[in-house]
This record gives structure tokens, C-alpha cells and sequence, in this order.
């Protein structure tokens, strides 16, 4: 597996304490880059997150059209970046059932972790030395340390396991289940489940809000997203995108104000108030089509989708709450996320 | 690891369907206001399908033509007790036929002729059960087409079966597939440029990329399984809009439940009245949206009334509603309906 990254000189912050997604306070000095798993180019590839130009792309087995990245993370100092692997055929075991871990400098692979069951996404703890992935085809949900690979658990959810998030404690881990309509909540420090709550109709991802105090889980069929109170562990509230939304991956503004919602068939971005629980606009002018994966830079001025039927990432203003440009990316885009250059000095 | 839940997660699972029931809809609702016409028209509409594949599709397995045949009893029955009572001798003429097809095929025998007899009856019946005009109307042809994408039986479940050898259920996936396209055809003039042409892609997706032939691509096992289910769902999703109808049952599942219970009282209601085909087609109705939608959610809160449930369903068609049959299978949807709030 792979090239190395061309590397840039690029004037870092203090580096190592931002968590990549849902990043808790942003540090403008410190720049990112962007990272999109192509589901059927089987890479990644890897775009300046100043300019948008692409600096890299990492292959993945080398093997399009057999073997899948899906799902990925970044540890929260961005020396590394986590994908979900799988082969198309999502039998209960495979070879290429794995986590990859992979140095973003280098783009050598440190670590493969055996997980079997079609992992479909993953999401690295807060601390960055755990991380947990939905495994679709065994319908469970499954915990690796990010040092040695070594299984931390892994415990039964619903039918087709397609979410996954770890509280920003790192006390509990979220996974969604798209059949059985549900969201399984496991203790991390005692190492049960804790219980299976029942959310909207086909739920895809789970995100938490950066204090933790909610839970968000989209739901495709359902058209909405339901606000699960982490306290009580039972859902509050639903917000409703529209019947037509089809929302999948979300993300969550860094300063916990906003929820940014992909819709994935219906080429829509929902941008919902979050302290309201309240729909505030859907950006549809020049998104791109299919966008199915959604992430925020740690500065909350950009959200990125991934566009899997257009082969496009769109990069939209959260001031004017607009498309501002499309770029170019692999072939059929699941996933994208944000990582803070690490700092090499 | 598991940890089983069961009690204590019910009135959990109630609870969370608060402020999601029926927050948004609209306006045709036609799996719960009319469930007997488009349980027919499915029906006759899959009969024609396994038709196609008995007479007009080639390949060299006899299980294809098996499972194609077996299918017609069972679509039979979700027209049983209405085309007996419109025309008895129409509906005891087609068990004949479907008999005497399924004997025909499994002994090598030759059924052209019987097809072709049992084809147009179905056209008879489905003048008789629905009418010329039933398929003109819009959001009756997004139930049926909706069906054809998701159910099993249909495009999308069709092509995932490939994966576990099961090639009459892609074959006859692929003839859904033709179907699909001369139905989107009279609905096409109903829908806007992008929804037109956000359906045609999907369809024509499925028919290039995984239905290019009745047979499946020679590298399909490099391929992913599920490759059908989004372009199949995002057919469905832009149906619903140029339809204004929900052709997803299961968008709430509290309503739902609701639905199959009370389409089984129907059912158990006929049986005590001793109209065992009118019993047995209301109560497949119920079945078809247990099945297709709660055994894997019960499963998973509480595995017992699951089971329980699909044994009841089973032991009421065996014992023709007979004995406590009933009366167990309402008990057991009542505590599902408990379970999930409705």
C-alpha cells in the first residue's frame, strides 16, 4: 500500500490535542487537510485544505471495484488517519474485512486490524487510543486499541450496523442500525450494553454534540434526525427534515451550535439550529449529487461533502450557508473528513 | 459481551417514538387506505412476472423455473377470497392451472399452453378486481413499482440473492426489472425533469450495471451485494414525491402495528365466519407487512414474541384459523403493539 505524501511546509500550532471530527475549539493558526475515501477507486484521496488541491492519494490494496474504504477518522494530533475496508461481498468474514491505519506522511500502514463483518464505519475515541466500528454484516459493534490492534470488545446491535460515535467522555460508544431502526448505547468502562433505543425509520450515523449532552442519529427513510438525551439515554426530541430529506452522515459545528445534515438522495445539505432542534435552511444550488459523506473544518467556516455519484467534493460557506465550489475527487466518494496537519518538528 | 434485553428495553423502545409518529406525511397513504386493491394488483402484477420468466427466459437451470411456478399458489392467495367471490370459476380455474404448471415444470413436461391460458385469466381478473383505469392512476402505480424495487421478490432483493446462489430469485429480479421500466414508463409524464431524470438514472443503473442480461455478470462476486438497495430506495424516494404518496410502510412504525393487527382481526373475524379464502387472503396482508418489516426489529428487543408471533401466523394458515390459533396470534400482536407504541 502506498506513496508517500508529498510534504508541504506548512506553519503549525501546538499539534496533538484537536479531535478531528466534531473538533471541540478551533484553532485558526492551524491548518488542515481533507481527506475522501473513494469507494470505488479503493484510495484516498488527500486535498490541501487551504487551496483544495489534491497533495496525495493513497491506494487501498490497489484492488478498485474489489475492495472498499468506506468509513474513516483521524487520530486527534492527524498523524494518522483510520479506514473502514471491505470486500463488496458482504459475507460474515473476509480477508479484507480490516481497519487500516495509516501514516499520513509516509502513507505507510502502522496497523491492520482484523474486523471482521463488513466494517462499514469507524471513529476514533477523543484521546485517540480507541477505535470503534459499526460491523454491518455480523450486526455488531466492535472496539480496537489504536496501539497494538488488540480487541477491546465487541458487542451484538441491531441488523446492518451502519453508525458509529464515541461520547466525547469516551464513556460510551453509539451504533446505529439501519433494519431494526435502532441505536445500541455500550459502556465502554464496563464493557456492556447498556440498551437498544428505538429511533427513526433506517438510521445511519451518529454524532454527538461537543459537550456530549446529545446524541444525533439520522434517519434515511424516516426523514428525520432524533435528539437522544445522553443523561437519560432516551430520545427527546425528532426533528424533521421533510419526508423527501433522506439524510445520512451529519456533522456537528465546533462550537455546538449547528448540525450539518448530508441527503443523500436528495443532493441537500440540512442545516438544523441545534440548541432549537430546528430545520434552518437545506442548501441544494450546486451541490453535488449524492452527497453522502459530511465533515466540518475545525474552524466551522467549511463543511465538505462527499458526493458519491458525482465524483465531487462541495465545499460550502457556513456564513452564507452556500456552494462556493465543487472539486474533484476519486471515484465515487463515501466519506470525508478533516485532519490537522500533524506537526513533524 | 451480548448483553440480552429484554422487559425493560420495551417501554424504552416505547418511549422513544415520542414526537415521531406521523410528524410529517403525505397526502395518499394507499398501504393503509386501500391494502386489499394493491395487495391485487401486486399479486397479478408478479404473476406476469413469473410468467415472463416461465415462457420467455432461457437458462439452464430447472430450480429457476421451479421457484417461478411455486410462486404463483402463493401470489394466488392474495387475490383468493375477492376473485372467488367476482368469479368463482375464474379463480378455481387459475388454482388449477398453477397446479398443473408447477407439475408440468418440475416433471419436464410442456406448459405453454397452460401459461398462455393462465395469462389472460390474470387479465381477467384484474379487470374484474381493479379495472382498466386502476393503472392509470399515479400513486397506484408508485405502490406497485415501490414494491417492485424493495420487496422480496423484486429488483433490488433479486440482485443481493445472487450472492447466496439463489439464481430464480435474480432472474425473476431481472423480468421485475422490465416490468419496472413499462410501468415508470405511464408514470414518467407525472413527474418534473429532475425527478425523471433521477428515476430513469437509477432504473437504467440497475439495468446496465447489474441486469444487463437474465443472467448475472460473470464477475458479480467482485461486486457489491447491496449495489441494487440505493439506486432501488432512491427510485422509491422520488416516487413518493412526483406521487405524493408513503410507499414506505414502515415509516412509522407505530401506525404499522397498528395495521397488522387490526388487519388480522379482519382476518380472524372472516374465519369465524367461515369465509376461509377471504380469511386467508386478509390475514397474508397482514403477514406481508409483519414480515417485511418487524421481524428483525422484535428480534432484537425481544426475541420470544417474535418467534411467537411468526409461529402463530403459521399455525393460523395451517389450522385455517381454527382452535386458539387465532386468539394466540392477536395476543401476541397486541403485545407488539405495546412494544412499539401503537
Amino acid at each position: 500500500m502506498k506513496k508517500g505524501l508529498k510534504h508541504r511546509l506548512i506553519a503549525l500550532a501546538a499539534a496533538g490535542t484537536l479531535a478531528v471530527s466534531g473538533l471541540a475549539a478551533a484553532q485558526e493558526d492551524q491548518t488542515y487537510r481533507i481527506y475522501v475515501s473513494n469507494e470505488y477507486g479503493a484510495g484516498i484521496t488527500v486535498l490541501d485544505g487551504e487551496t483544495y488541491e489534491q497533495i496525495d492519494y493513497i491506494d487501498i490494496t490497489g484492488r478498485p471495484g474489489e475492495v472498499r474504504p468506506r468509513g474513516m477518522g483521524v487520530s486527534p494530533d492527524g498523524s494518522t488517519i483510520y479506514v473502514a475496508v471491505s470486500d463488496f461481498f458482504p459475507v460474515l468474514e473476509t480477508p479484507e474485512d480490516k481497519l487500516v491505519a495509516i501514516d499520513v506522511d509516509s502513507g505507510e500502514v502502522i496497523i491492520e486490524i482484523r474486523a471482521g463483518g463488513n466494517p462499514e464505519r469507524l471513529h476514533v475515541s477523543p484521546d485517540g487510543s480507541q477505535v470503534w466500528a459499526a460491523l454491518e454484516a455480523i450486526a455488531q459493534g466492535g472496539g480496537y486499541y489504536t496501539d497494538t490492534g488488540e480487541e477491546i470488545a465487541t458487542f451484538r446491535v441491531g441488523v446492518e450496523a451502519e453508525g458509529v460515535a464515541v461520547s466525547p467522555d469516551g464513556k460510551y460508544v453509539y451504533v446505529s442500525a439501519e433494519a431494526t431502526h435502532t441505536t445500541t448505547i455500550f459502556d465502554i468502562e464496563n464493557l456492556e450494553t447498556v440498551k437498544h433505543v428505538l429511533v427513526g425509520n433506517r438510521p445511519r450515523e451518529v454524532r454527538f454534540s461537543p459537550d456530549g449532552a446529545f446524541a444525533y442519529v439520522s434517519a434515511e427513510i424516516g426523514g428525520t434526525v432524533s435528539v437522544i438525551d445522553t443523561e437519560s439515554q432516551e430520545v427527546v426530541d425528532t426533528v424533521s427534515l421533510g419526508l423527501d430529506s433522506r439524510p445520512v452522515e451529519m456533522a456537528v459545528s465546533p462550537d455546538g451550535d449547528r448540525l450539518y445534515v448530508a441527503g443523500g438522495g436528495t443532493n441537500a445539505v440540512y442545516v438544523i439550529s441545534i440548541p432549537e432542534h430546528e430545520l434552518i435552511t437545506t442548501i441544494t444550488e450546486n451541490m453535488g449529487r449524492r452527497p453522502w459523506g459530511i465533515t466540518i473544518t475545525p474552524d466551522g467556516q467549511r463543511v465538505f461533502t462527499a458526493n458519491g455519484l458525482s465524483d465531487t467534493i462541495s465545499v460550502i460557506d457556513t456564513e452564507c450557508l452556500c456552494v462556493v465550489e465543487n472539486i474533484e475527487a476519486g471515484r465515487g466518494p463515501h466519506s470525508v473528513e478533516v485532519g490537522v496537519v500533524p506537526n513533524n518538528d | 459481551m451480548i448483553k440480552t434485553l429484554r422487559n425493560s428495553a420495551l417501554a424504552l423502545a416505547a418511549a422513544a417514538l415520542i414526537g415521531s409518529a406521523f410528524a410529517q406525511n403525505y397526502t395518499h397513504n394507499p398501504f393503509y387506505e386501500d391494502p386489499s386493491s394493491h395487495a391485487h394488483n401486486y399479486a397479478l402484477r408478479a404473476m406476469e412476472i413469473r410468467f415472463d420468466v416461465l415462457q420467455n427466459i432461457t437458462v439452464d437451470d430447472a430450480e429457476v423455473y421451479e421457484e417461478a411456478a411455486e410462486g404463483l399458489g402463493d401470489s394466488l392467495v392474495a387475490v383468493q377470497g375477492s376473485l372467488n367471490e367476482a368469479d368463482p370459476e375464474i379463480y378455481a380455474r387459475l388454482d388449477e392451472l398453477f397446479d398443473a404448471i408447477e407439475d408440468a415444470v418440475e416433471d419436464g413436461e410442456d406448459y405453454g399452453d397452460l401459461v398462455t391460458e393462465a395469462a389472460v385469466l390474470v387479465e381477467q381478473a384484474h379487470e374484474l378486481l381493479l379495472g382498466e383505469d386502476f393503472n392509470a392512476d399515479p400513486v397506484n402505480l408508485g405502490v406497485v413499482l415501490s414494491r417492485l424495487m424493495l420487496d422480496d421478490g423484486g429488483v433490488a432483493e433479486g440482485w443481493e440473492e445472487i450472492f447466496e446462489d439463489e439464481l430464480a430469485d435474480f432472474v425473476i429480479g431481472y423480468a421485475a426489472l422490465q416490468r419496472s421500466y413499462d410501468l415508470w414508463e405511464k408514470l414518467e409524464p407525472f413527474a418534473d425533469e429532475t425527478q425523471a431524470f433521477e428515476v430513469r438514472d437509477s432504473l437504467d443503473y440497475m439495468a446496465t450495471e447489474l441486469y444487463a442480461s437474465h443472467l448475472p455478470p460473470e464477475n458479480f462476486h467482485l461486486m457489491d451485494a447491496e449495489a441494487g438497495e440505493a439506486p432501488a430506495h432512491r427510485v422509491v424516494s422520488y416516487l413518493e414525491r412526483i406521487t405524493d404518496a408513503t410507499l414506505y410502510a414502515q415509516r412509522d412504525l407505530a401506525p404499522l402495528v397498528v395495521h397488522i393487527d387490526e388487519l388480522a382481526v379482519l382476518a380472524c373475524g372472516l374465519y369465524d365466519a367461515g369465509d376461509t379464502l377471504m380469511a386467508g387472503e386478509v390475514m397474508n396482508q397482514s403477514y406481508y407487512f409483519y414480515d417485511e418489516n418487524l421481524p428483525r426489529m422484535l428480534n432484537l428487543f425481544d426475541p420470544d414474541l417474535q418467534e411467537a408471533i411468526q409461529d402463530s401466523y403459521a399455525t393460523v394458515d395451517d389450522q385455517d384459523g381454527a382452535g386458539d390459533s387465532c386468539t394466540e396470534l392477536l395476543e401476541n400482536l397486541t403485545a407488539a403493539r405495546g412494544l412499539l407504541g401503537g
